[in-house]
């Protein structure tokens, strides 16, 4: 019994050792630096052996860091390196490197990296400028640099044109057959993609172009071959199925540079592929998914990745490493499966996603690709098939949410306190609209609002006008364009009357019939065009005329169309941004007639749960998640949609910029002081420009959200706000945009009269009430 | 007998599983749905909804509009087919081209032939030039009421050839000794049209009636394809209600005006059945 007992102790200490050896679900392999001022991105991994090899770019300037699969974290083997992509020459790299504080002195650019990758055995670099093919190994944490090869031709990897040259960086490269296949992107002048496959032998350094046609994807194989994922990008939509045609599966011999066609692409997209020799296959990311096509055949998923698509991808044995600023890895298995996941509709891997990923990441969360046009596709996608949509988000303005919350597909998240709690803070409008009877159905995460009229100061001012003059509706606003018309036209020729508006009456016809949907919603009304309002307001539209002011000052010749900058500016944020007014621009609340109330339709984006969903606590989480990243990550949006935040936030920036340009003043007058008398005069000129700018940074600057725009906020905006939802001239299928825009296009046209209009618009708009009676 | 009577059933199997399927399983479905709320939840709520749809002004329109079309098409197409049929009787061996002519329209593509007619009956169109021509002014036809009218008209053209098809085979079963005579007893064309040929060729004039007033009952491509979701008042059919509330995720108001008009339509059809002279025709 007691052998029974200890064997069984040592199997589980044997399995524990195991385990903390290899990687967990999700290991941050590098972490991002913490201090805000501080950065480093990844510039180039390769991968010898089970080393994976990182060449970072940061704040403390080029490091190599290393890791194995029994590390918990990279670790840093040098800093004498320096990465140099896209210069033109090696002077240019070396006076680069002379003005690098932290790299001059420390690193020979001769061995400044242009290309950092492996032969499967060594660590190699490229210098592209020179030609330079050499390993490098690290000793006494520096690296040393030994040279191979050098390239016999450089200027298949220079992209060439008339005035400059540059250096083609490797859109990605592979090693195979003891050559270094490098896929260079480039574009002609024209702007046609020329992306071309280099061969370079990595012994005798000569460079050869593959016949390899439209190359947009290179990973290693096995055999001495390379896998080539081609698709002509300029071609790549195929007009007659209305899609992109999938790019061709390849593999490409080097040694005797010849293309076998494998098949297509299982996806539309073209995602960076890597090789997998632990798993026989190649390696892709796909919507969140690790997909492995083991001996190129029929692609399965190996594991998760929070992230959409990756571009910087390495495996190491069985770990898949993701290496975008902070560099994580996951363990890939061909038998992977996951039961607790969450398939996200509408959504991204936004800050708030990623707090999720990170605080859960044993619950993989899959953004979905498709995308559902109408409200019974929706409905079908949430109650059918096995990868059922548990998270959806959708924009209030132009989704069908409402009739989905009304129709019960949106769980009850009432039980949720913490959920509950962010709610209660919210602004009334959006808290309103995600409840019903009391209950909770979805989270509003983002608002916004664009119908914000503005009038240019400038222009005002230079017109002689005052604030009083502007008009506040859209009556008011017809007999302004009129009088506009009538005696400003030759007098101002460089302003018009609202800007990027040609054809006044069209455009005020829309402003005018989807501000009544939206005054209707807002209120809470039937909708009639026989009502006294609209008819007010197409009434005044019937009596402006403004062809002066439509064709410009300049009559005589009709084709010279220039920029005329308005005096008003409409479809511009309401909500959603606190630097509204500024000295530029005042708001407008432009209603519809002078009796009628200032409303202001937002746009919010916001999140729900398939009553559906098997994994309802970690759904809820995700959308916890969300709100609580707010905040911080969108600070402006936060105060938008709660109405407990009311304490000014200060630009971040702000001293950081301000000593910065104190200390540009300094220099200046330093430099003022030293100069010669002839110079004196433009140094003057320097500092008062400094001075100026100094000034307006402090005075406009200061805050990210400032008190008064948060007053501004709270007593002009909140109190008009309602939560827009499809009219009958925009949104999905709940519209009926088609017949009602095409009366409007008839009136416009004149093929009907006005009485006609309002007669057979109010039917169309009563018939659609009435069915829904 | 038994074994005969086994291997007729299992001969009809693949028919009666694929009638169960596409049309007994979805008519027990749609009577299922019309007894719920239609709510992601499933509610029971009883005879509800035939309440409230019955009552409600769009849906008494559409079925208003829709038994005034097939009203105006059903016995049209059955008028004109029977006479055109009766025409091409009198020409024998050569009425073969016409009548493939008249069946053409039946087999080209609905929209094919809408955006024809639109641009006929446009305001600038042709029937506009003509009517010009004859001293009247033009006539707005894809407005308002007056769309009804190429409506109708293309309604009939295309389908008036299925049932001319249909009488011109019943027409070949009656002996052509009766209409001898008939000429001798000094009966003209009309006459014996409707003393002679009708009577004898009743079952299939009452098919043609019934499969005339069935498909005018589904007229809403046309009207569809020309208004869109919300035409005139004047075209708006029952098949747009159901259209619309289809959109809008109300099932269950889709299958009760389904099931409301399937209702009265059984009632129609069963009092027509009723009638001893379509049953027998020979008493």
């Amino acid at each position: 019994m007691l052998k029974k007992i200890i064997a069984a102790l040592l199997m589980l200490m044997c399995l524990c050792a195991s385990l903390s050896g290899a990687l967990a679900v999700d290991a941050t392999i590098l972490e991002e630096p913490q201090d805000e001022e501080a950065w480093r991105s990844v510039t180039a991994r390769a991968v010898v052996g089970d080393t994976l090899y990182l060449l970072m770019n940061g704040t403390e300037g080029h490091e190599l860091f290393y890791w194995k699969e029994d590390m918990p974290r990279a670790e840093k083997l040098a800093d004498n390196l320096f990465y140099a992509g896209y210069y033109s020459s090696l002077d240019e790299v070396e006076s680069v490197i002379k003005g690098d504080e932290k790299a001059n002195g420390q690193v020979d650019p001769q061995y400044a990296l242009s290309l950092m990758f492996s032969d499967g055995e060594r660590l190699m670099g490229m210098n592209g400028y020179n030609g330079k093919i050499f390993t490098m190994t690290v000793e006494g944490g520096k690296v040393v640099y030994q040279d191979v090869a050098q390239l016999k031709d450089t200027s298949l990897m220079y992209h060439k044109s008339e005035d400059y040259q540059y250096l083609l960086s490797a859109n990605q490269y592979a090693a195979a057959g003891g050559k270094l296949l490098y896929l260079a992107e480039d574009y002609t002048d024209e702007g046609m993609q020329d992306n071309r496959l280099l061969v370079i032998d990595l012994t005798t350094g000569e460079v050869k172009r593959s016949k390899v046609e439209f190359p947009q994807r290179v990973a290693e194989w096995k055999d001495g071959k390379a896998v080539v994922i081609c698709r002509d990008e300029m071609n790549a939509y195929d007009a007659e199925k209305g899609e992109m045609r999938k790019a061709t599966l390849n593999l490409y011999d080097p040694a005797a540079d010849t293309v076998q066609a494998m098949g297509e692409m299982p996806e539309e997209s073209v995602p960076y592929v890597t090789y997998s020799s632990a798993l026989n296959a190649l390696v892709y990311v796909q919507n969140c998914r690790i997909m492995a096509m083991v001996d190129l055949g029929k692609p399965q998923q190996v594991g998760y990745i929070p992230a959409d698509w990756t571009y910087n991808l390495a495996v190491v044995g069985s770990t898949f490493v993701d290496c975008p600023n902070q560099v994580t890895g996951r363990t890939m298995s061909l038998d992977y499966k996951s039961d607790v996941y969450l398939n996200v509709y509408g959504d991204y891997m936004d800050s708030g996603t990623r707090a999720f990923t990170s605080k859960y990441p044993q619950v993989p969360v899959y953004t979905m690709n498709e995308y559902y046009e109408s409200l019974e596709q929706i409905s079908q996608a949430m109650v059918s098939g096995d990868n059922t949509l548990d998270v959806l988000r959708m924009n209030t303005g132009y989704s069908s949410f409402f009739k989905l919350m009304e129709k019960g597909y949106c769980a009850d998240l009432s039980g949720n306190k913490e959920l509950m709690a962010y709610v209660e803070r919210m602004q009334p409008a959006f808290r309103d609209a995600v409840m019903k009877d009391g209950k909770l159905y979805a989270i509003p995460l983002y608002a916004y609002s664009f119908d914000g009229w503005y009038v240019a100061n400038g222009v005002m001012e230079d017109m002689g006008l005052t604030i009083e003059d502007i008009p506040t509706n859209y009556v008011e606003l017809c007999q302004f364009a009129t009088r506009w018309n009538d005696e400003w036209v030759e007098e101002y020729p460089q302003y018009t009357l609202i800007e990027y508006t040609d054809d006044y009456k069209a455009a005020l016809l829309n402003y005018m019939v989807e501000g009544y949907l939206n005054y209707c919603t807002a209120k809470d009304q039937q909708v009639r065009f026989t009502s006294p309002e609209f008819r007010a307001m197409l009434e005044a539209l019937e009596a402006m005329h403004t062809d002066d002011l439509t064709r410009g000052a300049n009559l005589e010749n009709e084709d010279e169309v220039g920029y005329r900058q308005g005096l008003l500016m409409p479809n511009y944020t309401v909500v959603g941004s606190f630097d509204t007014d500024n000295k530029y621009r005042t708001f407008i609340p432009m209603t519809l007639t002078p009796d009628t109330d200032y409303v202001t339709g937002v746009e919010l984006e916001l999140a729900f749960i398939n009553p559906r969903c098997a994994n309802m606590t970690e759904a809820q989480n995700l959308l916890l998640c969300k709100l609580q990243s707010l905040p911080e990550n969108n600070t402006t949006n936060a105060y938008t949609i709660f109405a407990d935040l009311k304490e000014p936030v200060e630009n971040r920036y702000y001293q950081r910029n301000l000593e910065s340009m104190e200390k540009a003043m300094e220099r200046l007058e330093a430099q003022l002081a030293e100069a010669p008398e002839a110079e004196k005069k433009d140094f003057q000129m320097m500092i008062d420009e400094q001075k100026a700018w100094n000034e307006e940074y402090k005075s406009t600057e200061r805050w990210e959200i400032s008190a008064e725009a948060i007053a501004r906020y709270n007593e002009q905006i909140v109190p008009h706000m309602y939560v827009k939802k499809p009219t009958f001239l925009s949104g999905t299928q709940d519209s009926v945009s088609p017949e009602l825009r095409t009366l409007m296009d008839r009136y416009q046209a004149g093929q009907i009269k006005l009485e006609q209009f309002i007669r057979d618009a109010d039917n169309k708009i009563m018939m659609m009430q009435m069915e829904d009676y | 007998m038994f074994h005969r009577k086994k291997i007729v059933w299992l001969l009809l199997l693949p028919g009666l599983l694929g009638l169960m399927t596409f049309y007994v399983v979805p008519l027990v479905g749609g009577v299922y749905f019309s007894l719920m709320d239609g709510t992601f939840a499933n509610n029971f709520v009883g005879l509800a909804n035939y309440q409230r749809v019955s009552q409600n002004p769009m849906f008494q329109l559409g079925l208003k509009n829709t038994w005034e079309l097939s009203l105006l098409c059903a016995p049209a197409i059955w008028l004109m087919a029977f006479m055109l049929a009766a025409m091409l009787k009198i020409l024998k061996q050569r009425s073969i081209p016409f009548r493939n002519v008249l069946l053409l329209p039946y087999l080209m593509p609905t929209s094919a032939m809408l955006l024809i007619w639109t641009l006929m009956f446009d305001y600038g169109g042709v029937i506009n030039r003509l009517v010009v021509q004859l001293g009247y002014e033009r006539v707005l036809w894809l407005e308002e009421a007056a769309l009804r009218v190429p409506i109708v008209l293309m309604y009939i053209w295309k389908n008036v050839g299925f049932s001319v098809v249909l009488f011109a085979s019943a027409l070949e079963a009656v002996h052509p000794s009766l209409y001898e005579y008939a000429s001798l007893e000094g009966a003209g064309w009309w006459r014996q049209a409707f003393r002679i040929t009708l009577p004898q060729i009743l079952p299939t004039a009452f098919l043609v009636f019934v499969l005339a007033w069935v498909n005018a009952f589904k007229i809403f491509k046309e009207a569809y394809f020309i208004g869109g979701d919300y035409p005139t008042p004047q075209i708006y059919t029952l098949q747009h209600f159901m259209n619309n509330k289809f959109a809008k995720l109300e099932y269950q108001d889709v299958t009760t005006a389904a099931y409301l008009f399937a209702i009265g339509v059984m009632v129609l059809f069963a009092m027509m059945y009723a009638s001893k002279a379509v049953r027998s025709p020979n008493t």
